[in-house]
Parts: C-alpha cells; structure tokens; sequence
C-alpha cells in the first residue's frame, strides 16, 4: 500500500520537477534542459522499481531469497555420498551439475525456486496479495 | 555484474564530488562552467548507475530498504563509494558461501572468471 503512495507521489513529483526545469531552460540556464529530460527518467525508474516490489514473490528476493537459495544448494551436496551409495543409484550427475550451477548463478536459482513454488502453489504469493 | 557496478559508482562518485566541491564554489562565484559540464555529465551518469545498481542489488538478495539507500547514494557525495564497499563485501560474502557449497573447484571458477564476465 506504501509502494502504490510513494508511487503516486513521485510521478508527479518527477513531472513537477519536470517542468520546474523546462522553466529553468528557458530563461536562459541550459542545465535546466538537461534535467527536464532527466526527471522523466526518474520517473520512469520509479515506475519500473515500483513495478518489481508489487510483482516480486517475496520468497526470491531480499532475506528470504537468498536463505531460501541456501537451503536449496544445500541439501544435494551434503547427502549425495551417504545415501545414494548403497543400492547402485550414483548420485545423478545432472542433478549435482544443476545444484552447482545454481550455487553459481543466483539467476538460475532464483528461476528454479520459482519453478519449484509453482509446482507447488499454481498462485504464487507477491507483495500486493500480503 | 559487480565490476561495472563499481565501475559506475567510482564514476558517479568522483564526478558528484567534483560537481559539489569544485563546480558549486566556482558557480557561487560567477563561474558557472563546471557545473554545466559535470551536471550534465553525471545526470546521464547517474541513470546508468541506476539500472547497474538496481540489477546488482537484485542478484544480492538486497533487501528493499538498503536496495533504496544504494540507489540515492548516487546523488549524496561519498555516498556511492560507501554503497560500493558495503556491496563489494555482500558479493565476496555470498562468493565464498557458494565456493564452500560447491567445493573449491567450482569456487575459483566462481570467483575468477565469472563475475567479470557477468
């Protein structure tokens, strides 16, 4: 609810700022031209980060992204020698490779946690729903 | 993915400083050369130290609230140099818990070629 205010206050806070310096521009100060194209930028990237924290499922980014990608390359690596070794099933090299590749690339992880709460949950949870 | 971050931030930084301790004088007294080139310059700066910083801070897990602080300390003076110290050691942190994931093998592939080319 906050991030729909703040947004609400800062595009046309931005727009404001705007035209503040088209003023500025045209009595005579060329620096007002330069951020009279600059603040629509800002207004832009607000839009977009506003964008990101209403659509985001909180479960991969921030904190709680990052303990969640911790506990998911966690796991394989710990229990592949012990328990696989018994009954012929060697630790499935595929699913060792995606763990590491997910240890390196947050992005991948990231996806696959995504992937991983779909299967689970067909509506995952974002900022706006809580 | 962090070096051009820091690239960026050094950038924003240093021409904010000089924008703030050199150009301002300088217009107060008269002079408003400075101010008109390194305004300009890091305004457009700026916007790209705001994409960078953003996709960063999202690949660290920053939280919303610190993610904000990186973002405006592009227009505090100083403010980018210390955003960029604090995201340095938050990369070299998770760098290292992943290498202790992994095994070192894939850690110094991790922290050697990777992060440049990301």
């Amino acid at each position: 609810m906050l991030a729909h205010l703040a947004l609400v206050v800062w595009v046309p806070g931005c727009a404001v700022a705007c035209w503040w310096q088209v003023g500025v521009g045209l009595s005579g100060d060329s620096l007002g031209w330069i951020y009279s194209v600059m603040w629509p930028c800002f207004a832009v990237f607000g839009t977009i980060f506003w964008w990101h924290f209403v659509h985001d499922d909180p479960d991969t980014v921030g904190r709680r992204g990052l303990r969640r990608l911790q506990e998911a390359a966690a796991p394989p690596t710990v229990e592949q020698p012990g328990s696989q070794g018994h009954d012929g099933a060697a630790p499935d090299p595929g699913e060792l490779a995606l763990a590491r590749a997910e240890a390196e690339d947050p992005e991948l992880a990231e996806y696959n946690a995504y992937l991983a709460a779909l299967s689970r949950d067909p509506r995952p949870s974002t900022w706006r729903s809580r | 993915m962090l070096t051009r971050y820091r690239v960026m931030a050094y950038l924003t930084a240093v021409l904010l400083i000089i924008l703030v301790f050199v150009g301002i004088p300088l217009q107060v007294e008269g002079h408003p050369g400075v101010v008109n080139i390194f305004g300009t310059l890091h305004g457009f700066l700026y916007l790209v130290y705001l994409v960078v910083a953003f996709d960063l801070t999202r690949k660290l897990y920053i939280p919303v609230g610190r993610t904000l602080l990186v973002l405006l300390a592009g227009t505090v003076p100083f403010g980018a140099i210390i955003a960029e110290r604090k995201l340095t050691s938050e990369y070299s942190k998770q760098t290292r818990a992943a290498r202790a994931v992994t095994g070192p093998d894939m850690g110094t592939e991790t922290s050697g070629t990777a992060p440049e080319q990301a």
